[in-house]
């Protein structure tokens, strides 16, 4: 992908105009790229306006469509979109973004998921996942989201833009989106990010993690713990007070953590829970390491040999945090707390 | 145990309350362990007035010994009953393929419904059996054989005023006890983690917990009991009655997801979990589909 060391890439008040000469690049050959570039908008009218065209353009270049925003600008956005969308039946995908990625681990198999169902066409997808309001953690996991995707839609033919609320977001997020997205947009026009270094802030975002002293442990040596360490998982439950769908997400949760570790390396997996906030914390410490930066985050397939426990570890988790070194590896899973509806356990 | 509606199963502590009926895998560590769960299971069905038989390896004098050492029926019903229970040796309970010790499945089964059914002809409440596994389960031909027996019979103990307690040598079979253990409603602790066995509207039962722990006997066990679950079918739909279900990973519903796909059949797993529906949608299973029991099939 050919980008300009100086200027505009391209122009057009959100319209990705051919003859722009990076765009063109994807555009007009059959070369596949992933167009990864971000919006820091200032007002819901930039917004608003920028994001309406360039669905809207991309529809109407039969470019299917996938858009996922928090749930109250979804509705505007919804509404907008239905006054003026062409009516070629180019379809296009909106999810409220604070379900489909609350856990921005699990957001990536959605992104590839939508692009892998059309293979022979480009196709647009419109996303924040950050946004005022988000935990600091959260936020984190979102930024390492973006670093990652790069390398992970790299084969695949999408234009992405991703939404930044540029004054109620924290300047250390949105210095994070510059230096995670190779192209800004700026008054129309997108411009190659002199700031990006993805790696970098990868390295950045494998922070430590260190035990919580106050938390209850269980050691699972061998595949015969995972039994007792389920029990245990339910006796915290209970004493935490977690609804039955909660007990069973633990259950799911605490197995599939060590039985990856039993997997993958050669010790032991301790287990740790604890309470923090409104969440209930499912840590699992080994002494492995994790190769692969994206494992865990692509759907397995059918018959895929990736892993699936990780995957469904992001799946049913609210935040998935994750440390790792040569030594050892730490994952947190974090799960929101819903309210108790009976008996758990 | 559960009490869930049409049959009951779980882990049990000892052999005794299982009436009227109740089929019981046992695991036994040492003859004495299982003389004290032969006796339980034995006084309660001289107690509901059922046939009883006893077998196991020996003559019938050797038997008939074991059964007059047995302090739990002595004790609480006196020496008198030990004559209205039947001895039989193994090599005659059950019926072999020809020249070898390997059962022939559907015979043993014919000859067992024959003997139920003379049980009630004469006047007793039921059949009720306590018999030594070990013999028929010892080498790797005899297992796939002994195996179906036991699912063959499950279903007819299910269906019939009979109950069997089936009793494994641990240190004689090591790890392959669990595979038979696996395949009784009711087993000893620390025998096996799920069971499958039969059950009304369903094609089998599935209960307990699934996990890496238990990939490769979930595996064995679902081999020998496929086949004898759904030859008879005339449908595609598997019915597996999972309410007694409370954890399976991803990777075992995989493995039921890859033998339908592999027999081009659609499993049905009837489970009040949530969470096996949702493993399904994440993990696209396309031949699995997790059904809510209908409201008069839920657990009490």
């Amino acid at each position: 992908m050919w980008i300009p060391e100086k200027g505009p890439v391209s122009e057009g008040a959100g319209r990705i105009e051919a003859g722009a000469a990076e765009m063109t690049t994807c555009m007009d050959t059959e070369q596949r790229c992933f167009v990864h570039s971000a919006l820091l908008y200032r007002s819901p009218r930039e917004y608003l306006g920028f994001v309406v065209r360039f669905v809207i353009d991309g529809l109407a270049s039969d470019e299917p469509v996938m858009v996922a925003v928090p749930g109250e600008t979804l509705a505007l956005l919804r509404e907008s979109l239905n006054e003026i969308r062409p009516s070629n039946g180019t379809e296009l995908q909106l999810f409220d973004s604070s379900e489909v990625a609350r856990n921005p681990s699990r957001f990536l198999a959605l992104e590839a998921s939508f692009a892998e169902k059309y293979p022979d066409q480009r196709v647009r997808i419109v996303s924040q996942l950050v946004w005022p309001g988000r935990t600091v953690d959260e936020s984190l996991a979102c930024v390492q989201h973006e670093a990652l995707v790069n390398e992970a839609l790299e084969q695949h033919d999408v234009m992405g833009l991703c939404l930044y609320d540029a004054s109620g977001l924290d300047d250390d997020v949105l210095d994070a989106a510059r230096a995670t997205h190779p192209l800004l947009w700026k008054c129309g026009s997108v411009y190659r990010s002199a700031e990006y270094a993805p790696d970098a802030v990868l390295a950045r975002c494998n922070q430590p993690l260190p035990p919580n002293p106050r938390a209850m442990t269980y050691t699972v040596m061998t595949s015969s713990d995972l039994r007792p360490a389920r029990s245990f998982a339910v006796d915290y439950a209970g004493w935490a007070g977690l609804s039955r769908d909660n007990v069973e997400e633990l259950q799911l949760i605490a197995t599939e953590l060590a039985t990856n570790s039993l997997e993958y390396t050669e010790g032991a997996c301790q287990l740790a829970f604890w309470r923090h906030n409104e969440h209930v914390v499912c840590e699992a410490r080994d002494k492995g390491r994790f190769d692969d930066p994206l494992v865990g985050r692509r759907h397995p397939g059918a018959d895929g040999t990736a892993s699936r426990g990780l995957f469904l570890v992001n799946a049913m988790a609210d935040l998935v945090r994750t440390h790792t070194t040569a030594s050892g590896t730490t994952i947190q899973a974090y799960l929101r707390m819903e309210p108790s509806r009976g008996p758990s356990g | 145990m559960s009490r869930a509606p049409g049959r009951q199963e779980g882990v049990v502590a000892s052999a005794s309350a299982l009436v009227p009926f109740g089929h019981v895998g046992w695991g036994y560590r040492n003859r004495a362990e299982f003389a004290v769960r032969a006796a339980e299971y034995i006084a309660d069905g001289l107690d509901e007035n059922q046939s009883i038989e006893y077998v196991g390896e020996g003559s019938r004098e050797a038997l008939r010994a074991e059964l007059a050492d047995m302090s739990g029926i002595r004790d609480r019903l006196g020496v008198s009953v030990l004559s209205r229970i039947c001895v039989t040796p193994w090599s005659e309970y059950y019926r072999f393929r020809p020249g070898t010790d390997v059962v022939d499945p559907e015979s043993t089964v014919h000859a067992r419904v024959k003997a139920v059914e003379s049980a009630i002809d004469s006047g007793y409440t039921g059949l009720r059996v306590v018999v030594d596994a070990t013999p028929v389960s010892r080498r790797r031909e005899q297992r796939d054989a002994a195996a179906r027996f036991e699912f063959l019979i499950d279903r007819q103990l299910a269906a019939r005023p009979a109950s069997t307690l089936c009793g494994y040598d641990l240190a004689e079979l090591g790890e392959h006890a669990a595979e038979f253990l696996c395949l009784h409603p009711f087993v000893s602790e620390g025998s096996s983690s799920f069971r499958i066995y039969a059950k009304p509207e369903a094609d089998f039962a599935l209960s307990g917990e699934i996990d890496a722990a238990s990939t490769e006997l979930f595996a064995t066990a679902l081999r020998r009991t496929w086949s004898p679950a759904t030859e008879a079918k005339v449908d595609d739909n598997v019915v597996i009655d999972a309410q007694g279900l409370e954890f399976i990973s991803q990777r075992q519903l995989r493995t039921l997801d890859q033998y339908a796909r592999t027999y081009s059949r659609d499993i049905v797993l009837r489970t009040g979990q949530r969470i096996p529906a949702r493993l399904a949608g994440v993990l696209d299973l396309t031949n699995v589909r997790v059904e809510s029991p209908s409201a008069d099939g839920q657990r009490d």
